[in-house]
């Protein structure tokens, strides 16, 4: 789900939930169906790394399924309640694993297996701003992560890091000024 | 009475700070004057430091100039960036931006033009599995623990109302009937505010059903006679059917417990109709059949309506039982046999001896469906419930075809696997009980001379969406799953689904 006007109606998603909190297999495949790409966007640009992001967006949903007993509508959307766990196992990834290097292009040129050039083009930009990324504060990248990775609305990305709307322009505004700082060091020329 | 020094002090502090000079107050504590002189010149020095009002206006002035020109700003981003988003091209937004902002708006567009690279299919797919497979575990885990709690309940219940069961006299019986019609009236007919019709008009998980299923339990409970108690329960079979299939209809899914209860009801017309003669089993066998044969029509589809689709073989496999051990009742093994009782059965319902079904529940019982009462003699052959096997994936979105060759890698024999439905297409092959009987060309063959559902048989078990193989995916140690089979996945890529 990427946006207000994508989202299912807010019965359906009741029901699914309903469903889910039985442990209907087929209610979790459809969350997982719903879910899963915003969840792993969000989740590879915080942390830079396709494979990890992956098996962290899997652990997220493995965590919703214990936790689904506990989920109940109290104002705040199924998507937030998923986002918010993906935000807490970022941080406890960060927390348990010890700084490491991340692979530069070059070393990740040689570990692609096909389609060199596509990775060289792709990669490059993902690469770039994960860069960048990387230099805001937490509260920044997940502002701006959320609103254009993931594409929700200023009201979802409040409700899923427990701030106001005008907090999250706010922040916005500050992370927008401070990538685009970092990004004119990088090289990135204004169009 | 003479004043201490810090008295003297405050005094003259106050006097100070009303506006007196110095040496006029110094002069008028004169006896104080070389103690208190330092101290009150640094407090006039301290009062002198304090800025004017007007400087204070200035600087909160500035503040809010300053908080008036950041909302300002904040606001104009956002605008820029739901532009952005509607597409307006960043040349036009950087022209009409002021230098300040060209920066943050070519932050955002970034941002919101470079995506993420694809998760991988594969992995996607196993994460599904694995999901679907653990959510199956903790069910099938969480029900086998209320078994236990439900079996006590429900034998304290029966032995309750066997004790309050009256011996069925006949004026007790007529009485008994009386009192059953007046509770299934209430509840069914008149009620309070509507709960009487929303019942009758409820279907399985709905909030009135169980007032709807409380009226059959009355009515059972209230008959004596074995040969009515195996009418109703028979014809409570046909509207639980007719209940499934409305839940099919309707796009919802049919809990387990429908099916269960239906199956219930089958084993307990069953046993109802073991206790009667011989010669009163032939017409409520039939009907039991004739009734149970809607399953063949609504099971088609009915895999994917049912929120646990393994325990659908389970029952009808069980049906099939009951329904072999109901033929059996009545000698049912001689087929010559079988096509006399059937011919007699046809020629009494020409002639009106047999009884219609609203003599058995009433006009408001669903009639068996024209095909279905065909279905439960010829048994035609069913359809996998499963999509055709070689139903491909659509086609990712424009956007995520940009990294196709992230998402599906070129020779990827999952591919083959991504195919929809394709592990539960193999549940309604070859073993399962739902295995269907050639198509009769002989229309109406006697009733009993072929079982609607076949009986298990040495075929292997149907590969159920629990026996799918699901890679834990990056899960390691976990036990190989005994989910359900993974659904097929979206083509997982930048657009959203």
């Amino acid at each position: 789900m990427s946006s207000t006007e994508r989202r299912p109606p807010l019965t359906e998603e009741h029901d699914l939930i309903r469903r889910a909190q039985d442990y209907d297999p087929v209610a979790f495949g459809e969350i997982y169906e719903r879910y899963y790409v915003g969840v792993y966007k969000y989740i590879y640009y915080r942390v830079g790394e396709q494979s990890l992001a992956e098996d962290l967006t899997m652990e997220v949903f493995v965590k919703a399924m214990e936790a689904i007993d506990n989920f109940s509508f109290r104002g705040v959307p199924f998507s937030a309640w998923l986002y918010r766990i993906a935000s807490n196992l970022v941080i406890d990834h960060f927390r348990r694993q010890p700084v490491q290097p991340a692979l530069s292009l070059e070393e990740k040129l040689v570990a692609a297996v096909e389609h060199p050039a596509q990775v060289l083009e792709s990669e490059f930009t993902h690469q770039a701003l994960q860069k960048a990324l990387a230099e805001l504060t937490d509260d920044q990248q997940e502002v701006i992560v959320l609103k254009f990775v993931d594409g929700l609305s200023n009201l979802e990305v409040a409700q899923i890091l427990g701030k106001t709307e005008g907090a999250v322009k706010s922040l916005q505004h500050r992370a927008l000024a401070s990538l685009g700082r970092v990004l004119g060091e990088q090289g990135e020329a204004v169009a | 009475m003479k004043q201490s020094l810090e008295q003297v002090l405050d005094t003259c502090l106050a006097e100070l700070n009303s506006g007196a000079d110095l040496e006029v107050v110094l002069g008028a504590h004169h006896e104080h004057a070389d103690e208190l002189r330092p101290m009150l010149a640094a407090a006039a020095l301290v009062r002198m430091d304090v800025p004017p009002p007007v400087r204070k206006s200035a600087r909160k002035q500035e503040f809010l100039h300053a908080v008036a020109s950041r909302r300002r700003t904040v606001e104009a981003t956002e605008g820029y960036i739901t532009e952005l988003k509607a597409g307006v091209p960043l040349a036009e937004l950087l022209d009409r931006a002021t230098p300040e902002m060209r920066p943050l708006i070519h932050a955002a567009w970034r941002m919101h033009t470079t995506p993420p690279p694809a998760p991988t299919a594969d992995k996607y797919a196993e994460g599904k599995a694995l999901l679907m497979a653990m959510a199956a575990q903790r069910r099938s885990e969480r029900r086998a623990k209320l078994p236990g709690v439900s079996d006590k309940l429900r034998l304290t219940i029966d032995d309750l109302l066997a004790g309050l069961r009256p011996r069925p006299t006949a004026l007790r019986r007529a009485w008994s009937g009386a009192v059953a019609t007046l509770i299934v009236l209430i509840v069914l007919s008149v009620g309070v505010a509507g709960i009487g019709s929303a019942a009758a008009s409820s279907l399985p998980g709905d909030s009135f059903y169980g007032v709807k299923e409380l009226g059959r339990s009355a009515q059972l409970l209230f008959s004596f006679d074995p040969q009515r108690k195996a009418e109703l329960n028979i014809e409570f079979c046909g509207q639980r059917l007719d209940e499934i299939e409305a839940l099919k209809s309707e796009g919802r899914a049919v809990p387990v417990e429908a099916l269960e209860e239906w199956l219930a009801g089958q084993r307990q017309a069953l046993a109802n109709i073991q206790q009667l003669p011989l010669e009163q089993r032939q017409l409520l066998v039939e009907m039991l059949l004739m009734r149970a044969a809607g399953a063949d029509a609504l099971h088609q589809g009915l895999r994917d309506a049912l929120a646990d689709p393994a325990a659908l073989d389970e029952i009808l496999a069980a049906s099939g039982v009951v329904l072999s051990e109901a033929k059996a009742s009545v000698g049912a093994g001689d087929d010559t046999r079988d096509d006399e009782a059937a011919e007699r059965t046809e020629a009494d319902r020409r002639s009106g001896e047999l009884p219609e079904e609203k003599t058995v529940s009433g006009d408001t019982a669903p009639r068996p469906k024209p095909g279905a009462s065909e279905a439960s003699v010829v048994s035609p052959p069913m359809e996998s419930a499963a999509e055709p096997a070689d139903e491909q994936l659509p086609e990712p979105p424009a956007e995520a075809a940009a990294d196709r060759e992230f998402v599906q890698p070129a020779g990827d024999d999952a591919s083959g696997g991504r195919h929809r439905d394709e592990p539960s297409s193999g549940a309604a092959s070859s073993g399962s009980p739902l295995e269907p009987e050639p198509e009769a060309t002989e229309p109406s063959p006697p009733a009993f001379s072929q079982p609607i559902f076949e009986e298990p048989t040495d075929t292997p078990e149907p590969v159920g969406p629990e026996e799918a193989p699901a890679d834990p995916g990056g899960q390691p140690g976990e036990p190989p799953p005994e989910g359900p089979a993974p659904q097929p996945p979206p083509p997982p890529g930048h657009g959203e689904p």
